[in-house]
């Protein structure tokens, strides 16, 4: 029944979006599952009924005459298909895009450790590690180039694939979260070890000093790369489940997929998609200018509430 | 065995679906089954050709569709048609049509060559 819907899908897959399209579509399916199941109460075996199904279907473009639809041919080889294997390796080198760019970033951060460890000598190994964080970054830019298009130019995915992608996605929801949750949870919370160890006398003179600095900053990257690393594995499943466009009647297989809220103009959708970053930005610029970890952590709950205020104005009322 | 080319059949899949509906509504897959069986599996009907006609009837005036809860165990719904009086009168134009059309092409089938040649 599945390689059925498949085969509906797929020849409908660039139609446009309209009631008409939809309700073909529809009543096909009716005629095409009445047809097999009553091959396979015949006694027939799934193939066979398949292969019957599909043989009666006919040519699809007998539909297009009717509907006026011709135009859309063209439209077909526009469009790049993206297939399984294709969108699996475009979020693999996406995954492995963030790992590595959160590797890089976490070194940047904590680069600073060497100086604080063996003063002037530790510029050497600072100096090292942002070496070492840039050869990164320019060996990542690489990565993405087979799947450019994915992001530029128009694509579509076929109804098997995007149910595969929408089930992985659903699954990996709880990690992401998780990850999200403790990256912010070690930025946020950066300052407390430090502010403990404050407390206790041994630990607040000398190089036990510089102890609670480094807990500080691997702290900040560890939180960091976590962010970095799920935010780019999110990314890529919105993009892949998104290219099926509003126009054609693939649009319908993304149902269930996540999308982003509307705004009620491009501005105000660039705000809001920069706003969490610019957030964590000025909280982490405040924190190491003042060394005041002990306050700053109230950019969090104030940008919160700024946040819904925001959401509540601008979001678009159409829907 | 020679099949029936689309291009002679198509003025003719209004009229096979019309006599269907004439006796009582029905939908897609039962109308396509009755036409297999009514010509002993001579002629099977696409299913985009069905519906093709099914819309183009529809918008013609000669069929109305309307939905339909089966009565069996899994209560499927579905989309059936039921024939207008003016899909009866074009029936019986399409009829008249087609007994003319027989007697017209009959003059020019030569009776000897149909069993001999093939």
């Amino acid at each position: 029944m599945e390689t059925i819907r498949n085969y509906l899908e797929a020849m409908f897959a660039n139609m446009p979006n309209t009631p008409e399209v939809i309700r073909a579509k529809d009543e096909l399916w009716q005629m095409m599952e009445d047809n097999y199941e009553e091959l396979i109460a015949q006694g027939k075996t799934e193939n066979e009924a398949i292969g019957t199904v599909i043989a009666e279907f006919g040519n699809i473009n007998d539909l297009d005459l009717n509907l006026g639809t011709e135009v859309l041919v063209q439209d077909n080889t526009e469009k790049r298909y993206i297939d399984s294997d294709t969108a699996k390796h475009y979020i693999e080198a996406m995954e492995k895009r963030g790992f590595r760019i959160g590797i890089a970033v976490m070194l940047c951060i904590t680069c600073v450790i060497w100086p604080i460890l063996f003063n002037g000598l530790g510029a050497i190994g600072m100096f090292a590690q942002i070496g070492i964080a840039v050869a990164i970054f320019i060996n990542t830019a690489g990565l993405m180039r087979d799947y450019t298009f994915v992001e530029q130019s128009p694509c579509y995915l076929d109804y098997a694939t995007s149910n595969e992608m929408t089930d992985e996605y659903r699954r990996l929801q709880y990690t992401l979260n998780i990850r999200k949750t403790i990256g912010v949870l070690l930025c946020a919370m950066c300052w407390v070890p430090a502010a403990v160890l404050d407390e206790i006398p041994v630990f607040s003179t000398g190089l036990l000093d510089d102890f609670s600095a480094i807990i500080l900053f691997i702290m900040v990257g560890t939180g960091v790369l976590l962010l970095i690393h799920s935010a780019d594995i999110k990314r890529s499943y919105e993009r892949l489940l998104n290219v099926n466009d509003g126009d054609t009647v693939s649009a319908h297989y993304k149902d269930n997929v996540p999308v982003k809220p509307k705004y009620i103009n491009k501005a105000a959708e660039t705000v809001m998609e920069v706003f969490w970053p610019l957030v964590t930005c000025g909280y982490l610029c405040w924190s190491f200018l003042t060394f005041n970890w002990g306050r700053s952590w109230i950019v969090f709950p104030i940008g919160a509430a700024v946040f819904m205020v925001l959401k509540a104005c601008l979001i678009s009322k159409d829907e | 065995m020679i099949e029936i080319s689309s291009d002679v059949i198509r003025g003719y899949n209004d009229t096979m679906i019309l006599s269907i509906l004439m006796k009582e509504p029905s939908y897609g897959y039962e109308i396509s089954k009755q036409i297999r069986q009514l010509t002993d599996e001579k002629y099977i009907i696409k299913e985009t050709t069905l519906y093709s006609a099914f819309t183009r009837m529809e918008k013609n005036g000669y069929i109305e569709s309307f939905i339909q809860q089966d009565v069996d165990l899994k209560g499927k719904k579905r989309t059936y048609y039921r024939i207008t009086e003016g899909g009866q009168n074009y029936y019986k134009e399409k009829c008249e049509e087609w007994v003319l059309t027989k007697e017209v092409i009959n003059r020019f089938i030569l009776e000897g060559l149909i069993d001999g040649n093939n």
